[in-house]
C-alpha cells in the first residue's frame, strides 16, 4: 500500500488528482443563516446536488449573480419539489448558509416562492 | 476547473490511505426551523358517486412531509398520487401529512346518495400488521427503509495508542471525502446517509440496494467467506441467523473509506445486526473492528423505518459533479 500512497502523492504534486467537488458544507458559514431574495435564472436538475443560479439586485441597481446548491433530485422529489417547480424568472426567497469566503454562493435549506409556499430543499432541516 | 488534494494531507496519516471526511452529522450551526408540512391538493373526482360501491378518484400532493396517511382503508401513500376508491356509504377521507416541521390534515368527503356518513375509522382501530415471514419461517426483512440520520454512534471511538493520526482532519476545506468524488461511502456509512435503501430478502440471500451512490451488497445466508477477498469499497458480506436477528459479517474492505471520523486499514471488519422489531421497523446495529486503529469495537445503533410508499430513485452522482472552486472565490 505504501507504493500506492507514494503514487497518489505524486499525482497530487503533479496536479492531476481531482479534489472533491461537492458535499462541502465545511465551505459554508453554518453559524449564520441568511435569507436572500432574487430571481431564478437557470436550474441544473441533476445529482449530486440540484443547482440553481439566480440574480439579486445590488445596492447600486446592478444585478449580482448568485449560485445555490440543494439536495439531489431524489430527495427533493420526496419533499414535494418537482423538476419543474422552479422556473427561470421566478422570484424566490432563499434561506441557507453562505460561502465562508463571502462569495455569492450558498447552500439553501428552504425556498419560498411568490405565492408564499415554502419548500424544504435540505435534509438538514 | 478540477483542484488537487493537498499533498500534506495525503502524507499525514499512518493508515496509508486517502483522506476522506465522515458523513455529515447534521446542520453545521443552529439550523433554521423546518418548513411546515403542506397539503397542496386533496380532492375527490367525482365528489358524489351515482350509487354505493361506484368508483371515484382521490388525488393528493403534499410538501415537506416524510409521512402521508389517508384514512380510512388506504393507509400510507407517497408524496403525490391518486387512488380509486368505491365507498359503500358517504365517507370522509382524511389525509395527514407529517414532516420535520409538524403535521397537518385535510379531509375530503365522498358523498354516496341515500346513505349515511360512515363513522370515522382510524388506524388505531386496525390490528397491527404482523412481521412478514419467509418461506422458511424466518423474519422477512424486505422493504424500502430509511435511517434518515438516526443511526448514530453509541459512544465516541476509543483509538488504539499510536493510531491518533488516523483521525480525519479537514486540513483543506476542499477535502470533501470519497463522496465528493462520487466514490462509495463504505459500510456502515451507506446506511446512515439521508437516502433510503431497499432490502430484498430470500431464504438464502440478502440484497441491499442503496439509493446513495447506487451501491449494492449481496450477502449469501449460511455461507462462509471465500478464502480470498479482493479489497472492495463496500466489502464482502455473508449472513447468518442468530435467533430472529440476521447477522451480516462484512470484511475484505479497501482502506479508502472512513468510519466514525477515522481512516482504517484493510483489516477492518464490520458486523451488522438486523432485527425486524415490528412491521415497519428494523433495529440496526453495526460493530466495527480494526485492531490497527480502534482499541475496541465502534458501535453504531438506530432504527430503520419502513417506507412502503417509496421507490429507490436514480442517483447518478457523476452526472453534474462540478468543481465549484471558482464559485467560492470572492471577487
Amino acid at each position: 500500500m505504501r507504493r500506492r500512497t507514494i503514487f497518489i502523492a505524486l499525482l497530487a504534486a503533479l496536479g492531476t488528482l481531482p479534489a472533491g467537488a461537492h458535499h462541502s458544507w465545511s465551505r459554508y458559514d453554518g453559524d449564520h443563516v441568511i435569507t436572500v431574495e432574487g430571481s431564478i435564472t437557470s436550474i441544473e436538475w441533476a445529482s449530486p446536488h440540484v443547482v440553481a443560479h439566480f440574480t439579486v439586485p445590488g445596492d447600486r441597481g446592478e444585478s449580482i449573480a448568485w449560485t445555490m446548491e440543494m439536495d439531489p433530485p431524489t430527495l427533493l422529489n420526496r419533499y414535494g419539489l418537482r423538476h419543474d417547480t422552479l422556473k427561470p424568472g421566478m422570484p424566490v426567497k432563499l434561506t441557507g448558509v453562505r460561502a465562508k469566503s463571502g462569495a455569492p454562493m450558498m447552500r439553501a435549506v428552504t425556498i419560498e416562492t411568490e405565492d408564499g409556499t415554502v419548500y424544504r430543499v435540505s435534509s438538514r432541516v | 476547473m478540477r483542484g488537487t488534494l493537498p499533498l500534506t494531507l495525503l502524507l499525514a496519516c499512518a493508515c496509508d490511505a486517502l483522506a476522506q471526511a465522515p458523513p455529515p452529522a447534521g446542520f453545521p450551526g443552529t439550523p433554521p426551523p423546518s418548513p411546515p408540512a403542506v397539503i397542496r391538493e386533496f380532492s375527490a373526482d367525482p365528489a358524489t358517486t351515482d350509487a354505493p360501491s361506484r368508483e371515484t378518484t382521490l388525488r393528493w400532493e403534499a410538501l415537506n412531509a416524510y409521512s402521508l396517511v389517508i384514512e380510512p382503508d388506504i393507509g400510507v401513500v407517497a408524496t403525490r398520487g391518486s387512488r380509486r376508491v368505491a365507498p359503500q356509504v358517504t365517507t370522509a377521507y382524511v389525509l395527514t401529512a407529517t414532516g420535520p416541521g409538524g403535521a397537518t390534515t385535510r379531509a375530503v368527503t365522498v358523498t354516496v346518495p341515500g346513505t349515511t356518513a360512515a363513522a370515522s375509522r382510524q388506524t388505531a382501530e386496525r390490528p397491527p400488521a404482523q412481521i412478514p415471514r419467509l418461506a422458511d419461517g424466518s423474519p422477512d426483512l424486505s422493504g424500502v427503509y430509511s435511517a434518515d440520520r438516526n443511526v448514530r454512534l453509541v459512544a465516541a471511538p476509543k483509538v488504539r495508542a499510536g493510531a491518533e493520526s488516523c483521525r480525519v482532519v479537514e486540513a483543506d476545506e476542499r477535502d470533501d471525502g470519497s463522496g465528493g468524488d462520487c466514490l462509495p461511502p463504505g459500510v456502515p456509512a451507506a446506511t446512515m446517509l439521508p437516502f433510503p435503501l431497499q432490502i430484498v430478502h430470500t431464504p438464502d440471500t440478502l440484497v441491499i440496494m442503496y439509493e446513495a451512490y447506487h451501491q449494492f451488497r449481496i450477502a449469501p445466508i449460511g455461507r462462509a467467506h471465500a478464502d480470498y477477498l479482493a479489497p472492495a469499497w463496500m466489502g464482502h458480506s455473508v449472513a447468518r441467523w442468530e435467533g430472529d436477528t440476521l447477522v451480516v459479517d462484512v470484511r475484505g474492505f479497501n482502506d479508502r473509506t472512513v468510519v466514525a471520523g477515522y481512516r482504517h486499514t484493510e483489516e477492518m471488519t464490520v458486523t451488522e445486526r438486523y432485527r425486524r422489531t415490528a412491521f415497519d421497523t428494523i433495529q440496526y446495529d453495526a460493530y466495527i473492528v480494526d485492531p490497527n486503529v480502534f482499541a475496541e469495537a465502534v458501535h453504531y445503533s438506530g432504527t430503520l423505518t419502513l417506507h412502503p410508499e417509496w421507490e429507490i430513485g436514480e442517483y447518478v452522482c457523476s452526472e453534474n459533479n462540478q468543481d465549484y472552486d471558482e464559485l467560492f472565490e470572492e471577487d
